[in-house]
């Protein structure tokens, strides 16, 4: 085969300028350390990349929000702590309250001390995050959650909560309803009240009670009233939509009613009660299904109370046993939800931790897919250059042999 | 005796002229069109020494043809791999892709989500999406100007051309000439004529007896017919404003278009890179504008702004007025004026298609998408209009004018909504992240764990939220029983439906068994009592982020291709396309570079100039010449010789 010569150079001229190239190439892998230098290198692998990419920063939006709702959830663990402390402080005044030797004085500095805690709790209840949300103000939590209005605390929030995604489909807590977790508390035994009557001149009070057959239990406003039976003390039950329910009909009151006998147990569907002391005649005392309290207004309740000067220790003995039992309620209450609050706050933290673990994984194969083999890249680099120096040779024998032949003599 | 001095004579001329072409071959080895030649020694007759025959151009036609097909071929995939090389980084870099922008304002939904009412936050969100539009209409008109510069690109070739056409045509006049014929300098340049024209289009050539070229097009026009030549020209695209046909000028003002019988060369690389790529990009980034733009209006509006009003459009709305009139192309040709709009309905199924109207007799319609010539519907256009077709994800009104048979019109969906990508309102307060239902407990009676809540919002276009900032009316859930409910008006608590059945394994109220739908969804869940009140009212809580949260589902919802596809995949999909499409050019074109090569090689080895064989030619044609040289000094001393004798 004929070669012409300008082919010739030519051909060697491009061989080396493409040699070049790959040069260039892998000069700029060196120096970027990506494999890919356009993604039409590879579009598949480009493609990969990419989406890994995508996903990583979409997660990393989502690893953020863990990070603040995380923060939420530690300040609902905290919070829903400082109320159960504050709750049993509250309780434990209670208790000395309640003690036959505290006179009107000395309920009243207990009420000062009251004051102090409600003012506590209203603080917990409206915490405030980093950026002043309020976390206990629901969806509406610009304003705070409780305000006083004419002396009493009310609730003001938004009436459902707010949640945010802390990963694909996963969304947590991030601004609880504080009427649910300050209030909606059933109040006295947590099924129904006891409330002495406003005329009762006895000494007689009775125990919070409780529901001993759920089963019998009928919920209903029972009215216990006292008579005389051939001078002995006699009782009665009647519901106000039960009826008559001691004595059992047809026996009639109080000529068949049952003696009460002092410091005796009440049994009536499915409901005990023990009273203790002794009542005047036409003392009554009046069971109530539970209605629903909040820790503010229950504890205003306890502090107007204390603060009232005692004329019958029996009512008042009433009334705190009655008002300790709804604070064993609230006290349950904050109880089971700081619980809750803790489980919700370790799961947050675990999903931060999983993203954090995800974003590490998949960084480190963006990682694998993306950047070059510096060792691969550097070899290559020799052997190409090796390659072009041969190649360059090669060219300048060719050129080196036609000028020997243009000097031969003929 | 002159016989001897005869042949020397005869051998030192042949040999004289011998040496000049293999100088000329030489000195011509670096042209490329040069053709070398080589001389033919014939012997004279009856022993009078040696003279030139002919000296001839060493040339192979096919294989110059091959030479010439393989450049075209070559120029195409070169030309389309730089066009494309220059577009892919509009959508490779990572600091500018328009995927980069929807993740930047994801995260900033994100954060926003953790506190919905700070202007700050809802500021930073608004800006990532005008970000994103901003980015999306630059792309765009990158795009635009891409395609503009095509229409110069293909204007400048075409003066070349032109050009090289009358190039040839002059050549070949010359040629004609009686003195010229058969010269081969004449014939190389022409050659190097043909091979430049070859590098922007494919043709064929012939010549014929008389030594004249014609240059035909694939079809069998003729461009260079003996010593005339064509004069191309572009002339306005009638299916699209934008584009330029390349048409063979006639006569003044007629014209014969000539671009789909360019399959290959510099010219078929442009309109190709301009056909497949670009106008198929801008229409994918045309689909992708209207999807980002009616997926957010359209969760917008479900939601409440920060003074609690209904949300409005964040991006201006899809189909506003001059979108649906800037959606139909009519062709320059029309004889008719129809009126017609095109009104975007469903996303999922719209495609990255234009279609085409054609108006047949009697009014008779066809509308056929151009991506795969299938025909979407045809019929007849009433006399009563508007009259409403529709295809793939849209409606396409025919509302008034006249139709007359052979009428055209492109149906482009996409057309320009990617450069009408802005965003509707400026102000972070429009923005609606809350629901404008919010539901409360009422009354709860012992023994009930009775919850309530809003689970979605459906529409906010029903009667129920015909009074600004309230519902219509304000419902109140109200317990007759643990299992039956009624709904009531809130304000005159007039009953509106009830006693209905309460299901606690699935307490969603609306619909209501009498189809009554506010156009939200609330569940009841828990165990009732009779007494139980549930209040459904308007919402006004400003932290409230519901709707926020349900935007962020957006991100990673199907929209597109049948729901097969999020806003970030079909960007995903756009840009690898871009990118195949430059792996392949760029595969492509070392394919036909080889090819290339081979075809001018194996020319070049028939027709191109060896310095070594030149040298030796020149040595040996030397060394002939010296000997002839000695035949008249052998000649003279012979004469000499007899001379003496005879003297």
């Amino acid at each position: 085969m004929r070669i012409p010569t300008f082919g010739m150079y030519q051909r060697e001229s491009g061989q080396i300028s493409q040699m070049y190239d790959s040069l260039g190439k892998l000069i700029q892998q060196a120096d970027s350390g990506k494999k890919l230098i356009h993604s039409s290198d590879d579009p598949v692998l480009a493609h990969q990349i990419k989406s890994k990419e995508d996903y990583v920063n979409t997660l990393q939006s989502y690893f953020d929000n863990g990070v603040l709702a995380g923060s939420h959830a530690t300040l609902f663990t905290t919070s829903a702590q400082s109320a159960v402390n504050v709750t049993s402080q509250i309780q434990t005044l209670l208790k000395s309250a309640q003690s036959g030797t505290k006179n009107d004085s000395d309920r009243a500095s207990i009420a000062e001390q009251l004051k102090g805690y409600l003012s506590n709790m209203a603080s917990i209840a409206n915490t405030q995050d980093g950026s002043g949300e309020f976390i206990y103000a629901g969806n509406n939590s610009d304003a705070p959650a409780y305000i006083l209005v004419n002396g009493v605390y009310q609730y003001q929030g938004g009436s459902s909560q707010t949640q945010v995604n802390i990963a694909p489909e996963i969304s947590t807590l991030y601004t609880d309803v504080g009427s649910e977790v300050f209030g909606n508390i059933y109040d006295g035994n947590g099924t129904f009240t006891v409330t002495a009557g406003s005329g009762n001149t006895g000494g007689a009070s009775t125990t919070p009670g409780a529901v001993i057959n759920s089963a019998s239990y009928v919920a209903d406003t029972y009215t216990i009233t006292f008579g005389t039976n051939g001078g002995s003390l006699v009782y009665q039950v009647v519901g106000a939509t039960s009826g008559q329910v001691i004595p059992a009909l047809p026996a009639t009151f109080p000529a068949g009613a049952p003696t009460y006998t002092g410091s005796s147990d009440v049994n009536f569907n499915g409901i005990s009660l023990h009273i203790n002391g002794t009542p005047s005649v036409g003392d009554t005392f009046q069971i109530q299904p539970s209605t629903r309290q909040d820790v503010f207004g229950s504890l205003q309740n306890l502090i107007t109370l204390l603060q009232t000067p005692n004329t019958n220790p029996a009512k008042l003995d009433q009334a705190l046993i009655q008002a300790d039992a709804s604070f064993g309620q609230i006290s349950n209450h904050l109880v089971t939800y700081m619980s809750q609050a803790g489980t919700a706050s370790s799961a947050v933290k675990a999903q931060v931790d999983a993203n954090r673990d995800i974003i590490h994984n998949q960084t480190i194969t963006i990682n694998d897919l993306a950047n070059a083999d510096i060792g691969q890249v550097y070899s290559a680099l020799s052997q190409q250059s090796l390659a072009l120096q041969a190649t360059i040779g090669g060219y300048m024998k060719m050129q080196d042999t036609l000028n020997k032949l243009l000097q031969m003599q003929f | 005796m002159s016989d001897i001095t005869n042949i020397g004579i005869s051998g030192l001329l042949a040999n004289q002229y011998a040496l000049t072409v293999a100088s000329q071959n030489m000195a011509s080895a670096n042209v490329p069109s040069y053709s070398r030649r080589m001389v033919d020694f014939t012997e004279n007759s009856f022993n009078q020494g040696v003279s030139v025959g002919d000296v001839r151009r060493i040339v192979d036609e096919a294989a110059n043809r091959a030479a010439l097909t393989t450049k075209s071929d070559f120029s195409k995939m070169d030309t389309y791999l730089q066009q494309l090389q220059g577009f892919e980084p509009v959508f490779d870099d990572d600091g500018t892709s328009i995927s980069k922008y929807i993740t930047d304002s994801l995260s900033a939904l994100g954060k926003l989500n953790t506190h919905a009412s700070d202007p700050a936050s809802r500021g930073l969100y608004l800006t990532s999406l005008a970000a994103l539009a901003n980015r999306v209409q630059n792309v765009s008109a990158e795009i635009a100007r891409q395609q503009q510069e095509t229409n110069q690109a293909v204007q400048t070739r075409i003066g070349q051309i032109n050009n090289l056409l009358s190039s040839i045509a002059n050549i070949n006049t010359e040629l004609a000439g009686p003195l010229n014929q058969n010269t081969p300098g004449l014939q190389d340049k022409r050659d190097g004529k043909v091979a430049e024209l070859a590098q922007y289009f494919n043709f064929m050539t012939q010549t014929d007896g008389a030594g004249m070229m014609s240059v035909t097009l694939s079809n069998g026009l003729a461009l260079v017919s003996s010593q005339t030549a064509a004069t191309l020209t572009t002339i306005p695209d009638p299916t699209d404003p934008n584009n330029i046909l390349i048409a063979v000028q006639n006569a003044p003002g007629n014209t014969t278009p000539i671009t789909n019988f360019i399959q290959s060369g510099e010219l078929a690389g442009i309109t190709n890179f301009r056909r497949t790529v670009l106008d198929q990009t801008q229409r994918s980034l045309g689909r992708l504008s209207i999807s980002i733009a009616e997926t957010f209006n359209a969760q917008n509006k479900l939601g409440i702004d920060i003074n609690g009003n209904l949300g409005g459009d964040i991006f201006n709305d899809i189909n506003n007025s001059s979108a649906i009139n800037s959606r139909i192309i009519p062709n320059l040709n029309n004889t008719g004026s129809g009126g017609f709009t095109v009104n975007i309905t469903t996303l999922g199924q719209l495609t990255t298609s234009d279609y085409r109207l054609t108006i047949g007799a009697a009014n008779a319609y066809v509308l056929t998408r151009i991506s795969d010539n299938a025909i979407m519907s045809s019929g007849t256009i009433s006399g009563s209009l508007p009259q409403t077709v529709s295809a793939d994800g849209f409606d396409l009104n025919i509302n008034s004018g006249t139709f007359n048979s052979g009428d055209q019109y492109i149906v482009s969906p996409t057309n320009g909504a990617a450069k009408g990508l802005t965003l509707a309102s400026t102000d972070p307060g429009r923005l609606a992240l809350g629901w404008p239902v919010a539901t409360s407990k009422g009354v709860q009676a012992q023994g009930s764990t009775g919850n309530i809540k809003v689970t979605a919002i459906t529409d906010t276009t029903t009667s129920d939220f015909s009074v600004a900032t309230q519902l219509n009316p304000p419902i109140k859930v109200v317990f007759l029983t643990a299992t039956t409910y009624q709904l009531e008006n809130a304000t005159t608590s007039a009953v509106l439906e009830g006693p209905i059945t309460y299901n606690p394994a699935n307490g969603t109220i609306f619909p209501t068994p009498g189809s009554y739908d506010p156009g939200y969804r609330v569940l009841l869940s828990g165990v009732m009592q009779a007494g139980d009140t549930f209040n459904i009212d308007y919402n006004t809580g400003k932290g409230d982020n519901s709707n926020g949260l349900e935007m962020e589902k957006l991100y990673r919802t199907n929209i597109l291709e049948s729901g097969t596809q999020t806003l970030s995949q079909s960007y995903a999909a756009l840009s690898t396309a871009i990118s195949i499409e430059t792996n392949k050019a760029q595969s492509g074109r070392d394919a036909t570079l080889i090819l290339k090569d081979q075809a001018e090689q194996k020319r070049d080895a028939i027709s191109g100039v060896s310095l070594q064989e030149e040298t030796m030619n020149l040595a040996r044609y030397q060394q002939a010449y010296q000997a002839c040289a000695q035949i008249l000094e052998v000649s003279k001393t012979v004469l000499e010789t007899i001379m003496r004798i005879a003297g």
